[in-house]
């Protein structure tokens, strides 16, 4: 009766710059069977709704940028929100990846269908099935409001920097702002001279270091178009240059020392008042939480119309926001507007929720508190499935689409086996997958992330830092610059191979032809 | 470099179906009958400027810089390269220059004509070409029927492919790049001036667009869309036109449905617009006269 939905070869989640690297990947493959499945009604993840006033990347825009898509043109070291943006819209352009996107497109559940070897994933613009799912649904991409009582009742103006109220004039308000994270200490800076009043509310002060941040001039940008090379040595400079931090966050976090001398320097230069500085120093080692950059942060909290609060919120009225302090007497500061910086869910992504397995139990589930991945890209019990920025990918010092890309590498290989092999199912194996989290997990020990005593949206429930990939990205690279069929359950295509004698040689998959081979073959690849 | 057809020219930023800006300028009387131009490999809509100057006052010019050329955007990726590319800029600039239900004469000087050719099957195009010219153009075999490289056989292919790809930087033009630049685009008996001229355009494009284009070219098939340029069409060569000799113009009206005419201009080289002005001017007005009747009368 009901006609079956369009099926496709791959079936990616967002369009992030997981989901674009993905797509971008696919199609230099010759595969174009795929569909990009987009909540929004455009591309760009992170950078299309993160458009608070001074939203920047923080990793400079020559490295954090597609590896096969350099950009010259770069107008600041760290490239505004609205150059990021423009500059993913014209790489999907280009590579004609808008047309494959289904936009207002929210997953809404995938689940494996054993039988028919595929995804069925509805969305709130219909149903696709596909035998392969990616998910590129972002670390970052679900904003998280905090667990304040009366959060509701507030009468005035409340949003989050995700989804920042243009159309509300700040302009001689009294603003609270609760959140002294990445996204606050960029626009924080930028509505202090217009507010009447700013409260910043603080529960944790963040180390924020200096940031050499300035135009890129004319020069380096000419020497770039007409010599490529020096973009690459530029790229590759930063990137080993990052790389050092590793050093102090994983290796030996007492030379963080030097990082929390010169945090408190950058204090000391802009806060003149004792006891404005003594709120605004980190009582924790610096990298524990995420290190935040910026020159004009202090500047601002220092200005005559700035509070800094550092007691805890206990309550939120209909025009204030209530405090406590140490001695329990409680402080109500009205307010007209609430702008909450208080991040995404990290530990805790809702697409672990819609996506299911055989069973129909949900990754979330099957996780419980403590997520978990092979190469933090495939999932065991959760076949033909591949999860980008996935568990133990992220970082906190260097470019997320490096990471990204060495997991699209790792798909992108994996797919290609399987074509040329005639096999049409993978499944990780659990017992790979539990070596390589205790691999992940001796890398930890150590790291300032467990050791630094803070506590911070890197860690789970359990203290397990489920999000940060523990050593040097250039070793995460290695893991997943070749694909590893001894680590998995494969099955062979019955479909393909049928009436053949040599089944897993007969087959050679339509699909991914057209691709120049470069990863190399072991002889000892065993084929089950 | 200036160019003097009435008045000043509007600028305006047209956006290409995959997101990248094109810079074109409009001159002339806003409701005068259109010409758009399309420009050549490594140069910029500059190079149409000779051309322009002779035109009749009362017509309105619509100029662009192909992507990577002039101040339009250079593509991120190599996929921002190709022949269907060029069509979509073409048929944004006509979108966004010549009003809907109105025609004009589009004109496309080598890589320009290149263009036209590639959008010879686009909706766009058909419903907005009233006439075409193309120039010094080819839609096949380019490296193969160049004879710009002086080796014997595939040699001389194998040199012409080397000399379009290259992404090497010209630095600053000089007399020994000028005539290099002479021998191979132009006809002996082209004026030092205009020689300057090309060379000045030439060293001011990048090096890796203009390679990339290059690689584009040399792997050029476009029969199939050029076979569905149904507006009437005038084909124009040098007849010492090394990079595309008149083979290919020859070759082109055998595709063309509505061809009128294959014009040989004796003793000039590639650089038509640059060369013989005149020629396509007059050309560019008659074919205007003739096939934008309903516009004239507007
Ligand atoms: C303000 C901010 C600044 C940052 N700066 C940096 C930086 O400087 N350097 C760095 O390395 N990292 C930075 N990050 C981290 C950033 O998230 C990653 O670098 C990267 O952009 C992640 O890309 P992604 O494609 O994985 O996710 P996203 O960009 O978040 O894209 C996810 C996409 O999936 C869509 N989606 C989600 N769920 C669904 C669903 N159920 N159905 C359909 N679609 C869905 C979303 O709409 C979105 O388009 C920053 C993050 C933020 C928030």
């Amino acid at each position: 009766m009901t006609e079956a939905p369009p099926h496709f070869r791959v079936a990616v989640i967002g369009s992030g710059f997981a989901g674009l690297g993905m797509a971008v990947r696919l199609k230099q493959a010759g595969l174009d069977d795929f569909v990009v499945l987009e909540r929004a009604d455009d591309v760009g993840g992170t950078w299309r709704d993160n458009d608070y006033p001074g939203a920047a990347c923080d990793v400079p825009s020559h490295l954090y940028s597609f590896s096969f898509a350099p950009n010259p043109h770069w107008s600041r070291t760290f490239s505004p929100q609205s150059e990021i943006w423009e500059y993913m819209k014209r790489v999907a352009g280009e590579y004609g990846v808008d047309r494959h996107v289904r936009y207002g497109s929210d997953v809404r559940s995938a689940r494996w269908e054993p039988d028919g070897n595929r995804w069925r994933i509805t969305t709130d613009g219909g149903t696709v099935t596909a035998q392969f799912l990616v998910s590129g649904a972002g670390p970052l991409a679900d904003p998280s409001y905090p667990d304040i009582k009366g959060l509701d009742s507030f009468e005035g103006k409340l949003f989050h920097s995700a989804e920042w109220d243009h159309g509300h004039d700040l302009a001689g308000r009294r603003v609270a702002v609760i959140g002294t994270g990445a996204s606050a200490i960029q626009f924080v800076p930028r509505i202090q001279p217009e507010v009447g009043a700013l409260t910043l509310f603080q529960r944790t002060a963040p180390w924020v270091m200096f940031r050499h941040d300035r135009d890129i001039t004319r020069v380096e940008s000419w020497l770039y178009r007409t010599f490529p090379v020096t973009q690459q040595i530029a790229r590759k400079s930063i990137y080993w240059g990052r790389e050092t931090y590793i050093l102090g966050f994983a290796k030996n976090p007492r030379l963080l020392t030097v990082v929390e001398r010169l945090g408190r320097a950058n204090i000391a230069r802009s806060v003149k008042d004792p006891v404005l500085r003594a709120k605004l120093t980190p009582d924790f080692r610096a990298g524990c939480k995420r290190i935040l950059m910026s020159n004009d942060y202090y500047p601002a909290l220092a200005r005559p119309n700035v509070d800094v609060v550092t007691d805890g919120i206990t309550e939120i009225r209909p025009h204030a926001v209530v405090t406590r302090d140490a001695s329990g007497r409680e402080t109500e500061h009205e307010v007209d507007t609430v702008i909450l910086g208080t991040g995404f869910h990290v530990t805790d992504p809702p697409i672990a929720q819609r996506i299911l397995d055989a069973e129909g139990r949900s990754l979330a589930e099957h996780w419980g508190s403590d997520v978990r991945a092979f190469r933090g890209t495939t999932v065991a019990g959760f076949p033909n499935a591949f999860v980008l920025a996935g568990p133990n990918t992220g970082l906190g010092h260097t470019s997320q689409v490096f990471m990204i890309e060495a997991q699209i590498r790792y798909t992108m290989e994996a797919l290609k086996y399987l074509c040329k092999h005639g096999l049409d199912r993978l499944d990780a194996r659990p017992e790979a997958e539990r070596a390589y989290n205790d691999m992940v997990d001796e890398s930890m020990e150590g790291t300032v992330w467990v050791s630094g005593g803070c506590d911070s949206w890197y860690l789970n429930e359990e203290g397990r830092n489920t999000t940060l990939w523990p050593t040097f990205t250039w070793d995460f690279a290695l893991r997943t610059r070749w694909f590893d069929p001894h680590n998995y359950d494969l099955r062979v295509d019955r479909a393909r191979t049928r009436g053949a004698r040599r089944p897993a040689v007969a087959a050679r998959g339509p699909a991914v032809g057209g691709t120049r081979r470069r990863g190399r073959r072991r002889a000892d690849e065993r084929v089950r | 470099m200036a160019i003097r057809h009435v008045g000043r020219a509007r600028e305006l930023q047209v956006r290409s179906a995959d997101g990248t800006l094109l810079h074109a300028e409009v001159r002339g009387p806003e409701d005068g009958p259109t010409l758009v131009l399309a420009h050549c490999w490594a140069t910029s809509l500059a190079s149409w400027g000779p051309v322009v100057r002779e035109l009749d006052p009362n017509l309105r010019v619509v100029l662009y810089d192909q992507r990577g050329h002039g101040r339009s955007q250079t593509p991120l990726t190599r996929a921002g390269y190709s022949t269907d590319k060029l069509a979509d800029d073409l048929c944004a600039v006509l979108e966004a220059t010549v009003p809907e239900g109105r025609r004009a004469v589009v004109a496309g000087h080598s890589m320009g004509g290149m263009t036209i050719m590639a959008a010879g099957d686009r909706r766009v195009f058909r419903d907005r070409a009233g006439a075409v010219l193309l120039t010094n153009t080819g839609c096949t075999q380019l490296p193969k029927r160049s004879t710009a490289i002086p080796l014997p056989g595939p040699l001389g292919a194998l040199g012409a492919r080397a000399f379009l790809q290259a992404p090497l930087p010209l630095g600053p033009a000089n007399a020994v790049s000028a005539r290099a630049l002479k021998f191979l685009v132009m006809g002996k008996e082209a004026d030092p001036r205009t020689v300057r001229l090309c060379a000045r355009l030439v060293h001011a494009c990048g090096g890796v667009p203009r390679g990339r284009w290059g690689g584009v070219m040399s792997g050029l098939e476009l029969d199939d869309t050029a076979r569905r340029i149904s507006a009437p069409t005038v084909v124009v060569v040098g007849t010492q036109d090394k990079l595309t000799p008149p083979w290919h113009a020859h070759h082109i009206a055998g595709l063309l449905p509505n061809c009128e005419e294959v014009r040989e201009v004796p003793g000039t080289g590639h650089m038509g617009p640059l060369e013989n002005p005149r020629v396509l001017s007059d050309l560019l007005e008659k074919l205007a006269v003739d096939h934008l009747r309903a516009e004239l009368a507007a």
